[in-house]
């Protein structure tokens, strides 16, 4: 005979073997789920990284909207690749779609150096040697007029430097520089004039942001002469300006395009942007700006050629990572000039259609194309000597990649910096 | 005994339909492969063993871009059962 609590025995197993059960289907269910979730990311992470390469490797380099598209002829291998154009570099961008699951990337990408056009000094060929004056330091291979190089007796000083005056090979150059790719020039102008539709009340706040996954954000401040102060601008933003436009040391800029008809930045200015300007540039003392920045006087409007020559003014103490370049659609009498002032250092390409002017202790880490060098004093002014300056590739990170805009680049594309990532 | 039958009906049923080590293990190596075939100059279609399994590695241009190459790896068990695909498609360093 059963005892009558039998039952509630049996109740009570049944319920706990039940919960148990339970529990198992559920733990079971979450540990799949996870698994499914993990794979997916994994999946979408291979996805992503193949969407990448296709930028890098791929030889379609238009810049159109996104374009999304199945990778492997399977489910689930969803990506979306977009070249955007920002300035002398690109902007990739990079998405993978699983479900409802999204990984993207997005990146600057640039090209690497062409070894065989590089060179540390390419002076057009205008007949004349190359002067070189006391302590100056030029390491790596040149293309020089084939007048060659010469030791100069200049402001009280001789030539100090190393006997062999350049440390590399000595080349021919033509009569003119090798010219700047005129397909990115192209865009280049189209970018400096294109519609200015301002996107208004963008700089009532102290920081404004914006992601390369959305629509540029245009900021126009118009003829109105302009000082940005306290204000920190990252990303996916253009400004432009109508007139001059003076960038505080209290202004962050990270990525960001400016363009303007002068631009002047204040000492102390720590960034990374490109700065587009139509007549100057001047970059006051001890400003910093980081890889890959760029500065560009850009003219392709005849009739404002001839009014004043274009400048680029880097002064003393200036630390610059990335291309400073002039160029003119149209030659004029009054070439334009880089001026790279004492102590300051420019880590990367220099390239002016007129002169570049160094003054003492100024160091290109990189290279240098011109058409002529130039040195001032109080009372003389010297073309083609370079005097107590340092010019050395070496010095120049083996990782340094370039833009496409310069006569150095190759076709091969790779990773500057990743900029936005999830 | 039918309640716990049934309970372990479905304990059985869970621990058959979960996920096999052998598959996350094939994943993880082929994982591995695919780094590795991303930094190598020479891959080529081949087949191999990791352990107890079988790998098989398919080259092929992506999209008729000289650039740009596919790598297909598959992992088969030792019944020649296929526990997974991976595609990915890498830079060519020969160009």
């Amino acid at each position: 005979m059963l005892k009558a609590s039998a039952l509630y025995m049996v109740i009570i197993i049944a319920l706990v073997i039940g919960i148990l059960c339970s529990s198992l289907i559920v733990t079971a269910y979450f540990y799949r789920l996870q698994y499914q979730k993990t794979f997916r990311h994994e999946q979408l992470q291979n996805n992503v990284a193949s969407a990448v390469n296709i930028l890098l490797g791929g030889t379609d380099t238009s810049y159109l909207a996104p374009k999304t598209f199945i990778l492997f002829n399977q489910d689930a291998d969803s990506v979306s690749t977009q070249r955007i154009f920002w300035g002398t570099i690109d902007i990739g961008v990079a998405k993978a779609m699983i479900q409802q699951d999204m990984l993207y990337k997005v990146f600057t990408l640039a090209n690497t150096i062409d070894s065989g056009k590089w060179a540390v000094v390419y002076l057009d060929d205008n007949s004349r040697p190359l002067s070189l004056s006391g302590a100056t330091s030029i390491v790596g291979d040149t293309y020089l007029s084939p007048a060659g190089v010469d030791q100069a007796y200049v402001n009280n000083q001789a030539y100090t430097g190393d006997k062999r005056l350049i440390i590399g090979v000595k080349h021919n150059s033509e009569k003119t520089l090798p010219p700047l790719s005129a397909d990115r020039l192209q865009k280049l102008q189209q970018l400096i004039q294109q519609n200015r539709k301002n996107d208004q009340g963008l700089l009532n706040s102290d920081s404004l942001s914006n992601s390369f996954l959305l629509p540029t954000k245009i900021i126009n401040l118009g003829r109105t002469v302009n000082t940005l102060a306290h204000i920190k601008l990252s990303g996916n933003i253009i400004l432009f300006s109508d007139t001059i436009l003076t960038l505080d040391s209290t202004v962050q800029l990270n990525n960001v395009i400016v363009i303007a008809k002068s631009i002047t930045v204040n000492s102390g200015f720590h960034g990374v942007c490109q700065l587009f300007a139509h007549d100057t540039i001047g970059v006051q003392q001890r400003c910093r700006f980081d890889y890959p920045s760029a500065l560009a006087i850009m003219r392709f409007d005849p009739a404002s050629i001839l009014k004043k020559g274009a400048k680029i003014s880097l002064y003393n103490n200036v630390s610059f990572n990335g291309c400073i370049f002039t160029y003119e659609q149209q030659a004029t009498t009054l070439p334009s000039l880089i001026h790279i002032g004492q102590k300051a250092t420019v880590k990367g390409v220099v390239y002016s259609q007129g002169y570049v002017e160094f003054e003492d202790k100024a160091e290109i880490d990189g290279s240098v194309f011109t058409d002529r060098f130039l040195y001032q004093t109080s009372f003389t002014r010297y073309e083609n000597y370079v005097v107590n300056t340092i010019i050395n590739e070496k010095l120049l990170s083996p990782y340094y990649l370039t833009s496409t805009l310069f006569p150095i680049a190759t076709k091969k594309k790779k990773i500057l910096q990743w900029l936005e990532s999830n | 005994m039918i309640v716990f039958g049934i309970a372990m009906m479905i304990y059985a049923n869970i621990i058959q339909s979960s996920l096999s080590v052998k598959k996350i293990r094939a994943q993880a190596i082929l994982n591995q492969m695919l780094q590795a075939d991303e930094s190598s100059a020479n891959n080529t279609s081949t087949t191999f063993t990791v352990g107890d399994l079988s790998i098989e590695q398919t080259i092929k241009s992506y999209n008729n871009e000289n650039n740009l190459t596919e790598i297909d790896l598959t992992a088969y068990d030792p019944n020649g059962k296929e526990l997974i695909t991976l595609h990915k498609v890498i830079i060519n360093k020969n160009e």
